[in-house]
């Protein structure tokens, strides 16, 4: 097999990066018959593993009138199903000695424990026993518990100022709550037996794995039903050729901007490159927006900056909010100059080694834990990069030089973008 | 666009098949047996894999523990004083917490931000940990290790930032509030040891007693706190035994410890009244608290109390759940543990408790205390309740951060290192009648305090049946309003 090899080279050539680099465990790839991907990773050190489930699809695949749709399953699928009525799978998880969340955003929805690997099985089960249901025992009423309070006015002022109507994106995840409301038992088992197939869903698995893990997986996951095809949704990049303003009243008691930009897709070349500029802007004491904004003059409370990767496309963000006695629009102008002068000029060599340091850093805090590593070994499902995902993570912020930086920052934090004011009530 | 997704579904079809790991691939899954219907049970406990901890001592009394690990190159270092909520002086609760939280206002902390290192801290009643993430790789360790001894023996103390930290405090405080639960664990401390008695306070003070904190106050805690010969430095990760402790050495191997002796103030028990009730007017339901005084982290007991504990109200089917939940509906849940510092911590037994079922719930409580002392437990129970200690013990070591923390308080409550060696085994050897005699020994029903956050109008004429007659009312800090 060619990717042994690959790996052993790579593995070598990573120790040498890191100076004395332990031999990680490599990520073993396969796929079920019915298309379900598997991906292991053994690591014998605790007597844990971690069982992520992760299928392709989330907000973005929900049609007009069904926005929530993908939320709903998945809160609904957490609680219980069929044969694990509603609290039952928390309750054996917990009684195993295990913990369990799930998840949903644009392009993903995940389900995922870590619990003793002796109780492996168990795992498998749950998630075996998720994917065979098929919601045929869901009334209007248990749909109704399912549905979350929350509606985020900032996010959906956002995105409908950022995406054009039709666009995968404009929906925010969770949905409207009238959209919500009107999702339909039938239009949710649809929307369940349309996406949430083997062929649109990766297994990944950490740990304390057993020599016959792949049997157990078979035993679980493999009789499920092959199910239609999926295409992922798609969507040309957006492009904003000047600036839109927005404003927005939220619960917040002093306002609040935000200037977003829309950038490359995650993994897609300048994403790496914008994370490292997101924290040269604006991570930690020694960042410039700290200087400009709090050191020389404070006139911000709070400050961030993130390069917030999605599949499809995604969106550069700065926000701040603004001191009480100070001016919205001289807070913009602050920022707009740290901008102009990332735009303009290389980032100095301490920043980047900084910014890349911190992002290594948050990499190895991601991955202290089963869970993180399983997650970030389904981030990389689709990825063609090296073939330990966790290599991969590691080794993007070491890539990119000030000139790639510099040049990013010129091609994507142009005119074209939103600014959005949030204000008080 | 569409000629982007034929691509995408070609590359999906083509990944399908190369990497087909089981033989020939085929379109239809292999014929298999049913899908079970019921769950697969949980494994068996097993023991805890923990890395070995290498220990040594600096000369100026700093302990060093090291746990080496093959990983990435990162680790997780604790620095763990002895110098708890136990230690503030009376009337000023909080004031361990609150050096803490000064200690983090150093302009180092944006160095360390600099070397992507994370510093947070943690106060509990034993002791103050400072906790440390780091990179490894070339001289990131040494450095961080550098700034966080800067941090712990050379800090410089604002008033400006204890004015602010002691607003967030308090702000936070009242925010905590919110939960009536919370108000309830507070109150039952307070019942259980009174207030010349640290347990009776929260660990990070009331507002009261924070407004009494002047850097004086925290000036002298570090001076006579924080010693090198009461601190232990822990460092968890791809590192190597050696090169820490020249690290160490070299960054905290100056610290000098303080000439004044640094004893624990006095603590005096006082009960408070049998039963304590906090208004809560219109509330649904009512948080119950019993407890007492149990026993300490380093007891030969601890073994049986913690099975005992498990036995109780430690899970779905321990006792509190069957009678209180599934055989009288009071509750959603019920639960019971010995909660364990250096010296005796409380016993406490808990739920929220449907509100015309309040005074019932709390004779429930006090039934089952008595049940466990009259009778064995049987196998199959005392089985489950030894699982349910064991089994999720290895998630609360996972990861370097959480191995440290657990590391440190071992340290901050006199425990060895090797605490955990022998464990499991320790645990499964509990017998039935050792849990019998851990409930008769440790458990004083008679001696029980209650207290319930709840609507007093509505449950106060039940609550007048329990016999309590030294009923008290309380408001939500602790003092008596009646």
């Amino acid at each position: 097999v060619p990717g042994v090899v690959a790996r052993g080279v790579r593995a070598l050539f990573l120790a040498q990066l890191l100076g004395a680099a332990p031999a990680a465990p490599s990520v073993q790839r396969y796929t079920l018959p019915n298309g379900l991907r598997v991906l292991l990773r053994e690591d014998h050190s605790t007597s844990l593993c971690a069982v992520y489930l992760a299928v392709r699809v989330g907000s973005a695949s929900e049609e007009s009138g069904q926005g929530g749709v993908a939320g709903l399953i998945a809160r609904l699928l957490s609680a219980g199903t069929r044969r694990v009525p509603d609290g039952m799978a928390e309750r054996l998880i917990a009684e195993a000695g295990g913990t369990r969340a799930a998840s949903v955003s644009e392009d993903r929805t995940g389900w995922s424990a870590t619990l003793p690997s002796a109780s492996l099985d168990l795992a498998l089960w749950i998630e075996g026993d998720r994917l065979s249901s098929t919601l045929d025992d869901v009334d209007q009423e248990r749909l109704d518990r399912a549905r979350g309070t929350a509606s985020d006015q900032v996010e959906s002022a956002l995105r409908e100022a950022l995406y054009p109507e039709g666009h995968p994106y404009r929906r925010t995840v969770g949905g409207a709550p009238e959209e919500v409301r009107a999702v339909s038992p039938a239009e949710a088992r649809a929307f369940f037996r349309r996406f949430y197939v083997p062929g649109n869903t990766t297994l990944a698995l950490a740990g304390d794995l057993p020599p016959d893990v792949r049997d157990r997986v078979d035993r679980y996951l493999g009789g499920l039903a092959r199910g239609p095809v999926v295409l992922p949704p798609a969507a040309p990049p957006v492009r904003l050729t000047d600036e839109r303003r927005v404003e927005v009243h939220d619960r917040v008691t002093s306002p609040r901007v935000w200037l977003v930009w829309p950038s490359p897709a995650a993994q897609a070349p300048g994403d790496a490159e914008l994370h490292l500029l997101a924290d040269v802007l604006a991570g930690g004491p020694s960042s410039r927006l700290y200087g400009r904004l709090v050191r020389e003059r404070p006139v911000a409370w709070k400050f961030e900056a993130a390069q917030v990767s999605a599949r499809l496309g995604s969106t550069f963000r700065v926000g701040a909010t603004v001191r009480p006695g100070q001016n919205p629009r001289d807070l913009v102008q602050r920022i707009d100059g740290e901008i102009a002068r990332l735009r303009a000029s290389p980032p100095e060599e301490p920043e980047l080694r900084r910014a890349r340091v911190r992002a290594l850093s948050r990499v190895y805090r991601a991955m202290d834990r089963l869970g993180g590593v399983a997650e970030l070994m389904n981030r990389c499902a689709d990825s063609t990069g090296p073939p330990d995902p966790l290599e991969q993570e590691i080794d993007r912020p070491r890539q990119a030089s000030p000139g790639d930086l510099r040049r990013v920052a010129s091609e994507v934090l142009g005119p074209g973008r939103i600014v959005l004011l949030v204000l008080p009530p | 666009v569409k000629r982007l997704l034929v691509l995408l579904a070609a590359g999906c079809a083509a990944r399908g098949i190369g990497h087909g790991a089981h033989g020939a691939p085929s379109l239809e899954p292999r014929p298999r047996g049913r899908f079970p219907d019921v769950p697969p049970v949980p494994g068996p406990t097993v023991p805890l894999r923990l890395p070995p901890v290498s220990r040594h001592r600096l000369a100026n009394g700093l302990e060093v523990w090291v746990a080496a690990e093959d990983a990435w190159p990162r680790a997780a270092v604790a620095l763990a004083v002895r110098a708890g909520a136990e230690a503030d002086p009376p009337g000023k609760a909080g004031l361990a917490a609150l050096t803490a939280d000064l200690l983090l206002e150093s302009e180092r902390v944006a160095a360390l931000a600099d070397e992507g290192a994370e510093l947070g801290a943690e106060t509990s009643v034993s002791g103050t940990t400072l906790h440390l993430w780091s990179l490894t790789e070339g001289t990131s360790l040494r450095t961080s290790i550098g700034l966080l001894a800067g941090i712990v023996t050379t800090p410089v103390f604002r008033e400006r930032d204890l004015v602010r930290l002691r607003a967030d405090r308090a702000g936070k405080l009242r925010a905590r509030h919110n939960d009536p639960g919370v108000i309830a664990n507070e109150t039952l401390a307070l019942a259980v040891y009174g207030g010349r008695h640290a347990y009776g306070w929260p660990v990070g003070g009331r507002e009261r007693t924070l407004a009494t904190v002047r850097v004086a106050d925290v000036e002298a805690f570090w001076r006579d706190r924080f010693r090198p010969d009461r601190s232990a430095a822990i460092v968890v990760g791809a590192v190597r035994d050696d090169d820490i402790v020249a690290i160490l050495e070299h960054t905290f191997g100056r610290w000098k410890a303080a000439a004044r002796a640094d004893t624990v103030p006095a603590a005096i028990e006082r009960p408070g009244p049998r039963l304590v009730i906090v208004d809560r007017p219109g509330a649904t339901e009512s948080e119950v608290r019993l407890g007492q005084k149990g026993l300490g982290r380093g007891d030969a007991d601890r073994f049986a109390a913690d099975v005992l504990a498990g036995l109780l109200g430690g899970g779905f089917r321990s006792r509190l759940n069957r009678r209180l939940r599934d055989e009288l509906g009071y509750t959603g849940s019920a639960w019971a543990a010995f909660d364990s510092s250096r010296s005796p911590g409380p016993f406490i037994m808990g739920a929220s408790v449907r509100t015309d079922a309040t005074a019932a719930a709390i004779r429930a409580f006090i039934a089952e205390v008595r049940r466990i002392q009259e009778a064995e437990p049987s196998g199959e129970e005392l089985a489950r309740a030894r699982d349910g200690v064991l089994l999720g013990l290895p998630a609360r070591f996972e990861g370097a951060a959480a191995l440290a923390g657990e590391l440190a308080e071992l340290y901050v409550n006199d425990l060895p290192p090797d605490y955990y060696d022998g464990y499991v085994e320790k645990v499964r050897a509990v017998t039935a009648a050792d849990v019998q005699r851990a409930a008769a020994e440790h458990l004083r029903p008679g001696g029980l305090r209650a207290v319930v956050v709840g609507d007093r109008r509505t449950i106060e004429g039940g609550l007048a049946t329990l016999g309590m007659e030294d009923a008290q009312i309380w408001d939500e800090d602790g003092s008596p309003v009646r």
